[in-house]
């Protein structure tokens, strides 16, 4: 049976949806500013500023640089959260609620003050491998996602179906690929894309343990912000809405999970 | 078969060999090559400075001594908090940082004194630049209030204090260095002092800052956006900001510009200084050294728009319409440098005071 919706509601929902979204719309406009330097409304009509930026290969190497860093903190992410929300979810493990209290920490403690404790670590450690640095600082901050998602999904399954699966001849193997993956999975692919989206977005972290060599995309938009303030700022910010929304898209499509179960 | 004495071959191999010395050079000889393969890390500013450092400074320098330069942009605090947090084993071997943070760094022997003797460059900086030896200036901006071309700035700061003003002002945020310079300006005014004296009267002056309150718009933490909004008329003033972050804009054509009350404009020092324990110091001082040639300062004063620290550098009409230049037009302006010492000792409580006026 399917419910009718309010008029109400779809104007509320709507108007909702406006104020989200309408900020957004805001760069796209300035970023085609045939200008100098940024205005709102924009003057005249231009996709240079696409083109310088798509130039640059300061933006190229730093864009690239955030997807390959952003791609291994999420597999490392994921390699280690899984195997530990399974861990704290199904086990019981001796002092399990302060092992669960040091993960989520990073969420508690303000991540600049993460960023300079792990320079100080690193320091100390004589460490001067920056990507090693940056993977393992972005790792700490995005791993409680991985597990807060991942440890929900394991804590909602059916045990009963794994039960059946395996009263019914099902080898563990099939048990793990046929009844509990496709019940966690969306809460795998959920934390795996929070994971990205934290890494590939994170300034706090990156700002005390990056280097020249090693220069993330958000560090590099503050650094052109403070070079010069033209509409090549919002033709940035217009390209990663875009790379989002492109995002968003092939998850849907490649993965086929809806936008409603992720968010359940 | 000729024999030949030891002494003989001696003579012949000591000829050789200076014959081919020079044939050899091209392959074999490195300028600088005791620095060949070595490796630092810096910690310089973002904006155009940072900029033209990594993309024209670095490269050259790599060239002509075979060492690498890893540069990691940032401001005077992260500069500052990178030092602290590496100090027991420091990564970074010259760092930028502004001049306000120069006795916060000696204070907790985060640097060392330059080698005069190996930076030949510095002969030729103004001493009053020099820092007793501990750093050496960059660039210096002018700190000013900066306004819409379309609106005739007030000669003296206390007209910005009246009516006329109400809500048309943008304020440097208070974590923002040039916030002290707002804090010295409002002390000049309450007590009719020049700022040399004014800077020690901040304390009692806090009721002049909340006066000011009614005029201000929003308060700004980034120079250039604060530039581009006052460019759009979004405010008639904007106050008070680095030259170096107003003129880009203002060369481009933007309709924003600086002005100079006739209280005087305040020096912004942007600076270097040497890690103490820095790794590979000899790069580190030789890199130090290559900042203060007239050559790389006079590309870098254009290109930023700020004035150098050194004598004797020859600058267009165009660019002397931007900077502060040489010393003598540097001591006519009045640029006055405050007191770091005394004010980074009581900045913390400023802010919360300025904090406290301005949230509410």
């Amino acid at each position: 049976m399917t419910q009718t919706i309010s008029p109400l509601l779809k104007i509320v929902v709507g108007i909702i949806l406006l104020i989200v979204v309408a900020p957004l719309i805001v760069p796209l406009l300035m970023s085609i500013s045939d200008t100098t330097y940024i205005v709102f409304p924009p003057k005249g009509f231009t996709l240079k500023w696409y083109a310088a930026v798509l130039a640059n290969p300061e933006a190229q190497d730093s864009f690239l640089f955030s997807l390959k860093l952003a791609g291994i903190v999420t597999a490392v992410s994921l390699i280690l959260g899984i195997p530990c929300a399974v861990g704290l979810t199904r086990f019981k493990v001796p002092g399990q609620d302060m092992v669960l209290g040091i993960i989520l920490s990073p969420l508690i403690v303000p991540l600049i003050v993460t960023g300079v404790a792990l320079l100080q670590l690193f320091s100390i450690m004589g460490s001067r491998a920056t990507m090693l640095q940056l993977v393992i600082g972005h790792t700490v901050v995005c791993l409680p996602y991985v597990i807060r998602s991942v440890s929900a999904s394991f804590v909602l399954i059916n045990r009963n179906l794994e039960d059946a699966a395996s009263v019914l001849g099902a080898a563990p193997h099939v048990v793990a690929t046929k009844v509990v993956w496709p019940q966690v999975r969306p809460g795998i692919l959920a934390g795996g894309i929070f994971c990205f989206i934290v890494s590939f977005d994170d300034y706090p972290i990156s700002m005390w343990l990056a280097d020249g060599n090693h220069f993330p995309i958000p560090l590099y938009l503050y650094t052109v912000i403070e070079r010069s303030f033209d509409p090549s700022i919002a033709a940035i910010a217009s390209l990663m809405i875009f790379f989002a929304l492109l995002l968003v898209l092939v998850i849907e499509k490649v993965f086929g999970i809806s936008l409603a179960r992720l968010a359940s | 078969m000729t024999n030949i004495s030891r002494r003989t071959f001696g003579k012949l191999a000591l000829g050789a060999t200076a014959l081919a010395a020079p044939l050899a050079a091209p392959m074999g000889f490195v300028r600088n090559g005791w620095a060949a393969g070595k490796e630092i890390q810096i910690g310089i500013w973002g904006g155009s400075q940072g900029e033209f450092v990594r993309k024209e400074i670095i490269p050259a320098f790599e060239k002509d001594f075979g060492a690498k330069v890893t540069a990691e942009e940032g401001f005077t605090l992260t500069n500052v908090g990178k030092m602290r947090a590496t100090k027991d084993s420091p990564k970074f071997s010259v760092m930028f940082i502004d001049d306000v943070a120069i006795p916060i760094c000696k204070a907790e022997s985060l640097i060392e004194q330059l080698p005069k003797g190996d930076m030949p460059a510095m002969a030729n900086l103004y001493p009053k630049f020099g820092f007793d030896g501990w750093a050496t200036a960059l660039a210096i901006s002018v700190a000013s209030m900066f306004h819409n071309s379309s609106v005739t700035p007030p000669s003296s700061y206390a007209d910005l204090w009246k009516k006329d003003y109400s809500g048309k002002l943008k304020l440097v945020s208070p974590k923002n260095t040039p916030s002290v310079f707002f804090l010295i300006v409002a002390a000049a005014v309450k007590s009719g002092k020049p700022f040399a004296e004014a800077q020690y009267l901040i304390d009692d002056s806090f009721d002049k800052v909340a006066e000011l309150k009614p005029n201000i718009m929003n308060l700004f933490d980034n120079g250039p956006q604060a530039a581009n909004e006052v460019a759009q008329g979004q405010a008639d003033i904007g106050l008070l900001e680095l030259s170096k972050y107003i003129y880009p804009y203002t060369a481009k054509g933007a309709p924003v510009t600086m002005s100079f009350p006739k209280e005087g404009s305040f020096a912004g020092n942007n600076c270097q200084v040497l890690v103490k324990g820095a790794p590979n110091r000899d790069v580190a001082v030789a890199f130090m050294n290559r900042m203060l040639e007239t050559k790389v300062q006079k590309a870098f004063s254009e290109f930023a728009l700020t004035a150098p620290p050194v004598s004797g550098i020859e600058f267009s009409a165009e660019t002397l319409k931007y900077i502060a230049y040489p010393l003598a037009e540097m001591d006519k302006r009045g640029l006055f440098t405050p007191d770091w010492e005394f004010i980074n000792a009581k900045r913390s409580a400023w802010t919360e005071k300025m904090n406290g006026i301005f949230s509410v």
